[in-house]
Parts: structure tokens; sequence; C-alpha cells
């Protein structure tokens, strides 16, 4: 891939992976091509046994990811068409499906499929100064990412409806109140502390936090006496291997 | 008459319970007249949001359920609260105990006054949960401030309401002040996408993460067929407001 020309641009230092999206001009908005490198990215993340932990971020000063971009919407040739396309290239399944830990790491607009995204990954950081909006009923959409599913679960039924239905903007601090994002840091510290924090993370095994994720993500789906059942199973089958 | 219903001209219909001094209501006629109320706005398209509130001291007044507990076992009025179509604030002026406060976790966002009170006794006296609230409790606050709260009854002021997310909004003046504020700006949003994200949020909640990023995929695919999906996009890319039609 010519990293140049990339929409997602992929490193490595130790055994950290760095997910940076790269539109800054347009405030890295979620287009196409983000989503066909992202999933390639994460793929790739995915397979690569060097690295134990990914963070994410927006290349640019404005922001993480100011939304979907619009102009390439209705761009389908049609609604079956974008459905097919939409399943077949499950990024959001192949999110929830990844092992590794994602950190989000999270400055200025932080706008619609932005949090979408950020909501995926595992932990959330965020600037102080960041913006959290999710406007997509002022446009005559929803959300498409995941958001009224994700969102709910972080935030609540009622939050959710707040930031769903008004486009309520809320601040780092709000955000933080309400589970939103995780943690806080000074504006120019944030590359810093996430990497850190994504340092400590490399010191946990990969299958251990694989099968912990999952464990955690899938524990509102059923009942707890079930989910203790599962979390005993897994506990087992790690302490045999 | 205890539910006044009035619609306003940006679409939000507000249904106050009224306080009839020396009046003899029961449940069963609010009951009755909140049904035909609900029934109306369901097929009323140009209301776009509901807001609850109550002249009352309580939210809703705890006579009005003594002696007739089987009957709202059987003809809730939390359910209809929580199963109307478009989005409802409830705005509490005063305070919400008991019953209130089963009405008032049923709708959507909570908006109330700086000095409003909240609690539960029922099983303090002996009652047993009328209107839902073992089930809708835990899945706004958590299970272990649910069971503070039932199992102790203790009172909660608005700071922490606020802080634990029993409500939304608290507000400096009144609090259906602020309500019609929030309900106006719903209003203006696209009504069809409003009523879907609304679906795929409380719905999808009963559902696997799975299972509901699938729904939410499918209203999204939905809504690409609509007048205001093109009115919203349009207007974004002229920077001019949009004109939602419902279509």
């Amino acid at each position: 891939m010519n990293q140049d020309a990339s929409v997602v641009q992929y490193s490595t230092k130790g055994a950290i992976a760095l997910i940076s999206l790269n539109r800054p001009k347009q405030i890295n908005a979620f287009n196409v091509q983000m989503r066909d490198e992202l999933y390639e990215i994460l793929s790739l993340f995915q397979k690569d046994d060097s690295v134990k932990v990914a963070i994410i971020k927006g290349n640019g000063p404005k922001g993480f990811c100011a939304g979907a971009d619009l102009s390439e919407f209705g761009s389908a040739p049609s609604q079956i068409i974008a459905r097919e396309v939409r399943w077949q290239r499950d990024l959001w399944g192949l999110f929830l499906k990844m092992q590794k830990p994602i950190i989000a790491q999270l400055h200025g607009f932080v706008i619609g499929s932005g949090i979408e995204i950020a909501s995926f990954c595992d932990l959330r950081v965020a600037t102080e100064s960041a913006k959290f909006k999710m406007p997509e009923s002022s446009l005559g959409l929803i959300p498409a990412a995941g958001g009224t599913q994700t969102l709910p679960r972080s935030i609540g039924t009622a939050n959710s409806l707040k930031m769903l239905l008004t486009n309520f903007q809320v601040d780092a601090k709000t955000a933080k109140t309400i589970g939103l994002i995780d943690r806080i840091v000074d504006d120019e510290k944030l590359e810093q502390e996430v990497f850190l924090i994504a340092r400590q993370m490399c010191n946990m095994q990969t299958n251990l936090v694989g099968s912990v994720k999952k464990l955690i993500r899938n524990a509102l789906d059923h009942d707890i006496s079930n989910g203790i059942v599962e979390e005993k199973f897994q506990s087992k089958k790690f302490l045999l291997s | 008459m205890i539910a006044n219903f009035v619609l306003d001209k940006s679409g939000t219909a507000i249904i106050t319970f009224v306080d009839q001094l020396g009046s003899n209501i029961s449940y069963q006629d609010c009951f009755w007249e909140l049904e035909d109320l609900v029934e109306k706005i369901e097929f009323d398209h140009t209301i776009k949001s509901v807001i609850f509130t109550s002249e009352f001291e309580d939210f809703f007044p705890v006579n009005f359920i003594d002696g007739h507990s089987e009957f709202v076992l059987e003809n809730s009025i939390t359910q209809l609260i929580s199963e109307i179509r478009q989005p409802v604030i409830v705005s509490v002026e005063k305070n919400a105990k008991d019953y209130g406060f089963e009405c008032m976790i049923s709708a959507d966002i909570v908006v109330c006054n700086n000095q409003s009170n909240f609690s539960y006794e029922q099983l303090a006296k002996g009652q047993p949960p009328l209107g839902g609230i073992t089930q809708r409790l835990p899945r706004l606050i958590g299970v272990g401030r649910s069971l503070d709260i039932i199992l102790t009854g203790k009172e909660i002021a608005s700071a922490e309401a606020l802080e634990i997310n029993l409500v939304q909004y608290v507000a400096q003046a009144t609090s259906i002040d602020e309500s019609l504020t929030i309900s106006h700006s719903i209003n203006q949003m696209a009504p069809i996408a409003v009523f879907y994200i609304k679906e795929a949020v409380k719905t999808g909640k009963e559902m696997t993460l799975t299972q509901g990023i699938s729904l939410e995929a499918d209203l999204s695919f939905l809504l690409q067929s609509t007048f205001d999906r093109k009115e919203g996009l349009s207007s974004f890319f002229n920077k001019r407001n949009p004109e939602f039609k419902g279509e």
C-alpha cells in the first residue's frame, strides 16, 4: 500500500501499532476508501504477531474524525447493492472480532462516525478540548456504524437519545462523566499518555486479552449465570493451554 | 379530565396531569383518558415529540393507586408511556415518588427542577412494584444503584439524580421551559430518522450487540429511500436549513 496516498496509515513502534486516519484537510471524514483501508489494516494488525496493541488516531490538528463524508452519500447504484457491500466489508463486525486491544486517541472534533469508531475501541482517551456530537438526525439520517447500539451500552439509553435526537454537543468532561470516554488528558500530553497506556497493555498475553474482551463484550447479551459459565470455561481453557 | 392535552405549533404534544382539587378521580379514569390520548398521538403525524408534566406535588399522586393495585398491573400507564412512538420527555416540576417515579423512568428523557426529589417507597409500605421499576431502573442506572433506591426508599435530590443518570437535565428555571427547548430541538430533526433512532436504541438494547447492529443497518438502508434524507444532504451542501416533511 502506498502510504502517501493512503487515507489510513499503519506503522509500528515495538509492540505498538499506530493506525492513523489520514484525511486531515477533511478532518478525517470517513469515506469508502477509509472503510476499505481500515478493514485491510485491522486485518493486518490482527495477524501481525510482532504487535500486541493498537492506537487509532486522526492526523491533523482539527480532530480525530468529523464524521462520514457526506459527498459520497447516494453514490451506491442501489440500496440493495449498498446493503450487500455493507456486509461484504463488515468493518464494524471486524472491530468486534479483534482479539488485541485498541485504544482510541481522541482530539478536536469527534463527530458521528468518529464517535462510532471510538466506541468499537477498548479504551477512549481524549484531550480536554475534544468535542463530541452525533448530528445524523439533523441530516435526515441515522447512524450506520453501530452508534445506536454501542452508545446505549456505554452511556445508557437516555443519554444516547439525548445525543442522537437533539444533536447535543458534549465536551470532554461530560463525555467522561456519562461514560462516552474513559480518560481525559492535557491537550499537549495526549500522544505521550496514550503511548504509556499502550505500553502497559503490551505486558498482557494476547490470547488472554482476546478472551476477556469477548467475555465483556458479550456479557450483556445473555443472562448472568450463562455468562459466568462461559467465563469459567474460558478461564479453564486458558489455564490448561 | 385529569390529563390536559395541548399541541403546540412546532409539533410537541404536552400532557399535563391536572390537579382538580376536590374531585374524585381514580387511577381508572386516568388510565382510560391516557389510553385515548396515546392512541390519538400514535396516529397524528404532526406530533413529533411528547412531554408529560404534572401539577401535583408528586408527579403521579400516590392516592390514585390506593386500592387499585391489581387494575394497575393489568392496565399500566407506565407501559402506555414507554410504547409511544415519538420521543417522550417527562418534565418533573416538583417531585416523583412511587408510581410517579415509575412513570418518569418509562420516558426517554427526564428533565427536573433543581428542587426536585425522587424516591421509591413501595416496599417500605409493604406494596409490590406496579410499573416495571425492577426492569427499567437497572437498565438506566445499573443494578447496585437500583437496589439501593428500591430497597431503602432513600430520597434522591436533583443533583445526585443527574449524576447517576436518573435524569438527563436539571433546569435552573422551570422544568417545562427546559423540556420545551429540548422537544423543539427534536422537532427540527427529520421525523422518520428520529423514530428509527428511537427504535434502534430501545429495541437494539434488548438484542445482542450483533443483532442490534444488523437492525440499525437495515433501518439505515430503509431510510435511504426517504425524501428527508435527500433534503438533509442537500441542505447541508447548500448551507441552508432543511425542510423535513416526514416522508
